[in-house]
């Protein structure tokens, strides 16, 4: 049996505030616009497709591309007014991007990365979504997909060529002040199958991955920049580089590949991050910042030698459908003892001080020391524990089951 | 547990062991016969020969006669006194007979062989053996060649040994003659069949085979069977200037047999084809990084007992042939499974892989392979896609808990790995083999295995198309077994004056545990030590048995949680046992 899209939209999103995956501008539903799909009308008329003006000057993309025009926007489809051909392309009011198919049906998830520069953002992204397309996603029964083809692309072409193909690190992330203040989320979107009353039931979630650059956390001014990324999303991935802490840096293996001297304290970034969360209006609760934050430290993998036995850090994590909520909790225990270790405890006094809701998280992306050439270690990725911070935070907003307790 | 070797060889059978703290090893040998000499009687060895033919009823000379056309006619049971009786029953009462009088000279229990098998025989008749020995209640626990029982007999295979051999099975049926190349853990066997005139010829001809057509490159002759005798060794030492190795000859193979159970990996090569002329041995030890914590085992096809169906002789060991790799290889599962029990370290060990001096040179592509068959799917003949066997760099074994994660650089253009593990040693190891695809490696991020506490050792060798024939030796890397371990799990009680602690001890393993602290300690980070908190109560050591918990209680009057109860031994520095919490965060008590 096919499936059709409702035409209209529920009526309890219909009046809910949205937030466009890829400006993180809010709007309300009804001010979805429609974009002219250019094929010929009932009327034998057909728009002529031309640059965007707004598209343009927001993400860049020049393409030529129908007309614009606003229609109601709880509805799935409109008719254009001057070629009356009916269109299914609803765009964001704000920056004429188009809205992925089940935008305002579904729940809409925005995630925010963030992290110091060098921090292995980008590289924890891609090996994050790539282990979420395979490996994890058939452990949780889960699929994602990327939500438009530009994402489809980008991600190839950018991240996982680059990284599993070439065996090269993504080169740094192009800072939002010298893209003209543009940054270009990365759109999925996932569906988990989900246990409902009588069968199993695919749960839909679209997700969008903005992957800050380095720079623009190194000063309050910079970090501004990426207010309205950070002030809608609705969980966060905060990456703190343990190499960028001086007690972990001496407690690193060997032959470790250093960030480079200008590298940014991680509690510098970290304290820049919670006075641009604390400004937002609404943002604390009880004097604490409401937004999910997990705390990734990525790079574990150089310091796996100091672990001792019994750390949750050294054994194969668990594997099962849902998340697993108590050895999240060891590796949280873990790591707050690892941060006194690593003259962490400031990071720790700030997280639990001014976040109601945080975990902390160990993971390596790659599984080994890359190359002094930017390049992967000739074994090849291993990932460890790399998608434990994305569950959780699924976990928080209730698109992924848990068990186990505390 | 002893192991006990059995060589049923068509003159003789033999059933040897090692005696602990002796060097030479036990042994009883029997003729292979047996006599139905009335319906419920039947004789064995000695007495079967010996009893007049008179009207007894069927006699079989030699079993390992009968079990081998077993394998080629459908009907082979034994007709007696209106009673039909399968071959592997009429073998069971020789080997029946053997275990009796290995069990009457030891004193102890024979249950757990190796049958030592020779070249020549086809899976079929060695399956056979297999079921006879079921049926006489012995637990086979692998078969090894005969020519590389000898080897284990003289202890000619090891690390750093590399050496060209001819052994010299010698018995009433005949010399059966083997030419073997030994690189370490990979071995060349090469029946010569027998046109030479006389022994002597016969043994030079074999040593051309693996030495070239220089004697100077074979290193030493073997004697084995019931008929090598020291005469013999000193004739062939006179002709042929090498060293002729003599001892305990009879039992050689069965000795061989039973030392190959504590051996590790070995990979034999039984192609049947002569091997390509060496450019020259090397004996003693070749340098190089590989330090296996383990003996080498013989490893060839190792058939379970199958339905009698007559069945081809198979041409060549399926271990160590190279293949073709197929156009599109289908993913299979890089995780393989085994036994385990659960433990955890952080113990690695890394090796790279040098195929050492004794690796021959690689052919040209024109230059066709001898010395070994690419294996391919369909039988097809070699190609310029064969895939040979070659060791591969930079294989690291991670521990995660009981988990082993295995990495290594693939060679380019390879497609597959061959991974093989033991886990455990000696009669406990358990060991086993699966090819591992290089997109399920990477899909994976590793190849993973569940090892449990115990050492384990894995060779990988990667399967490159148009490498050389000349396989090196695989890379190997081992992982240390752990110290026992003893789990806790904290919890309180009550409130108030009636607050109890409690604490839970576990362990998978039976063992002793020392004098255990309890520490309490307040605030938000883990104690390190016990000195930064307070000692509670002290455990006193006591014996652990495996899964059965002790749980000790103790008063905590006046606390007011929460807190962090955590265990620690009273000795630091006592090691001899791990004590592990159960989970970190449930070490916050209160």
């Amino acid at each position: 049996m096919r499936m059709s899209l409702p035409n209209k939209l529920p009526s309890a999103l219909s009046s809910k505030k949205l937030i466009c995956p890829y400006c993180y501008e809010q709007f309300p539903i009804r001010d979805i616009l429609f974009r002219c799909n250019t094929r010929t009308g009932r009327t034998g008329r057909r728009c002529v497709a031309k640059t965007d003006g707004i598209l343009e000057e927001r993400t860049g993309n020049g393409r030529e591309l129908g007309p614009v025009f606003a229609a109601d926007g709880r509805q799935t489809t409109a008719s254009c007014p001057d070629c009356t051909s009916e269109t299914r392309y609803r765009v964001c009011p704000v920056c004429h991007s188009q809205l992925p198919t089940q935008f305002g049906l579904v729940d809409n998830l925005l995630i925010a990365m963030v992290g110091s520069k060098e921090s292995g953002k980008t590289v924890y992204m891609t090996v994050l979504l790539h282990e979420v397309m395979n490996r994890v996603g058939a452990r949780l029964d889960a699929s994602l997909m990327a939500g438009d083809e530009h994402t489809l692309s980008r991600f190839r072409r950018n991240y996982e060529d680059n990284l599993y193909e070439d065996h090269r690190l993504p080169p740094g992330t192009v800072s939002a002040s010298t893209n003209d203040n543009r940054v270009d989320p990365l759109v999925f979107r996932l569906s988990v199958s989900a246990q409902g009353p009588l069968r199993r039931a695919p749960v839909h979630t679209l997700l969008s991955f903005f992957d800050a650059a380095g720079e623009d956390l190194t000063s309050q001014d910079s970090v501004d920049l990426n207010t309205r990324y950070l002030a809608n999303a609705d969980g966060v991935l905060l990456l703190l580089d343990p190499l960028q802490m001086p007690g972990a840096r001496r407690e690193a293996a060997p032959g470790t590949r250093m960030p480079s001297a200008q590298y940014d304290t991680s509690v510098g970034v970290l304290t820049r991050i919670t006075d641009m969360l604390l400004s937002q209006p609404g943002a604390a609760k009880k004097g604490r910042i409401d937004v999910p934050v997990a705390v990734v430290f990525p790079k574990m993998d150089v310091f796996r030698h100091r672990l001792r036995r019994g750390s949750p850090l050294t054994v194969e994590p668990p594997a099962g459908e849902k998340f697993d909520v108590a050895d999240s909790l060891d590796v949280h225990t873990e790591m707050t003892s690892l941060l006194r270790d690593w003259d962490g405890v400031q990071i720790d006094q700030l997280m639990r001080n001014t976040y109601r809701r945080y975990r902390y998280f160990g993971v390596s992306a790659l599984g080994a020391n890359p190359t002094q050439n930017a390049e992967v270690a000739a074994t090849g990725i291993q990932p460890y524990r790399v998608a434990d911070p994305f569950v959780w935070l699924l976990s928080e907003f209730g698109a992924v089951g848990r068990e186990g307790s505390g | 547990m002893t192991v006990f070797g059995i060589d049923l060889g068509r003159s003789q059978a033999c059933i040897a062991w090692l005696p602990a703290g002796a060097d030479a090893p036990g042994s009883a040998a029997i003729p292979p016969a047996v006599r139905f000499a009335g319906p419920d009687e039947v004789l064995v060895g000695e007495p079967a020969l010996a009893a007049p033919p008179g009207e007894s009823g069927p006699f079989i000379p030699s079993v390992y006669d009968l079990l081998a056309r077993s394998a080629d006619v459908l009907d082979a049971d034994v007709q007696a006194f209106e009673r039909t009786y399968s071959p592997e029953w009429v073998a069971a009462r020789v080997l029946s007979e053997l275990a009796d009088r290995a069990r009457a000279a030891t004193g102890g229990a024979v249950r757990d062989v190796v049958l030592a098998t020779p070249v020549e025989l086809g899976v079929a008749p060695i399956a056979a053996q297999r079921r006879a020995a079921d049926e006489a209640g012995l637990a086979v626990r692998g078969t090894v060649l005969a020519p590389i029982a000898v080897c284990m007999h003289y202890e000619a295979i090891g690390e750093g040994l590399a050496q060209n051999l001819v052994v010299c099975i010698v018995d009433a049926a005949g010399p059966q003659i083997c030419a073997l190349r030994v690189r370490e853990y990979l071995v060349d066997v090469v029946r010569v069949p027998q046109t030479a005139e006389n022994l002597i010829d016969a043994v030079r001809a074999a040593g051309a085979t693996v030495g070239g057509a220089v004697l100077d490159d074979l290193d030493a002759v073997l004697l084995a069977g019931a008929d090598a005798t020291p005469d013999l060794a000193a004739q062939l030492h006179e002709a042929l200037g090498i060293p002729v190795r003599c001892d305990e000859p009879a039992a050689a193979v069965a000795a061989g047999a039973a030392r190959s159970a504590d051996f590790g990996f070995l990979r034999v090569n039984t192609s049947g084809t002569a091997s390509t002329p060496s450019p020259g041995p090397r004996s003693g030890p070749i340098p190089g990084p590989r330090q296996s914590p383990f003996a080498t085992t013989p490893e060839r096809e190792d058939p379970e007992p199958a339905p009698r169906q007559p069945q081809p002789n198979p041409t060549a060991d399926e271990h160590i042939r190279p293949r073709t790799q197929p156009p599109s290889t289908p993913p299979t599962s890089g995780r393989a499974s085994t036994a385990n029990t659960n433990t955890n370290t952080t113990t690695n060990a890394t090796t790279t892989t040098d195929p050492g001096p004794t690796t021959p040179p690689p052919r040209t592509p024109s230059e066709p392979p001898t010395g070994h068959v690419p294996r391919t799917h369909a039988a097809a003949p070699a190609g310029p896609d064969a895939a040979y066997p070659q060791p591969v760099a930079a294989l690291t074994a991670e521990r995660r808990e009981d988990h082993a994660l295995l990495t290594w650089i693939w060679p380019s253009d390879c497609v597959i790995s061959v991974v093989r593990w033991q886990i455990g040693s000696g009669v406990d190891a358990r060991r086993g083999e699966t090819e591992c695809t290089r997109r399920v490696y990477e899909h994976e991020g590793g190849f993973q295995l569940r090892i449990g506490p115990t050492e384990s050792l894995f060779t990988v060798e990667a399967l490159v198309p148009g490498s050389s024939p000349e396989p090196g030796p695989p890379s190997s890397v081992g992982l240390a077994a752990l110290p026992p371990a003893i789990r806790y799990v904290p919890a309180v009680q009550g409130r108030g004056s009636r607050r109890t602690g409690q604490v839970t001890l576990t362990s998978d393993t039976d063992c002793t545990f020392p004098a255990i602290d309890v520490v309490l300690a307040r605030g938000h980070y883990l104690p390190r030590g016990a000195h930064e908190g307070e000692v509670v109560y002290r455990i006193a050591g006591a014996h652990l048995s495996p899964r059965t918990p002790l749980t000790v209680q103790f008063p905590l009057a006046g606390h007011r949680g929460p807190f962090w109860l955590v265990c620690f031994t009273a000795d630091p520095a006592e090691a001899s046992v791990e004590l592990l919490p159960e989970s970190l965060h449930r070490l916050k008590v209160g």
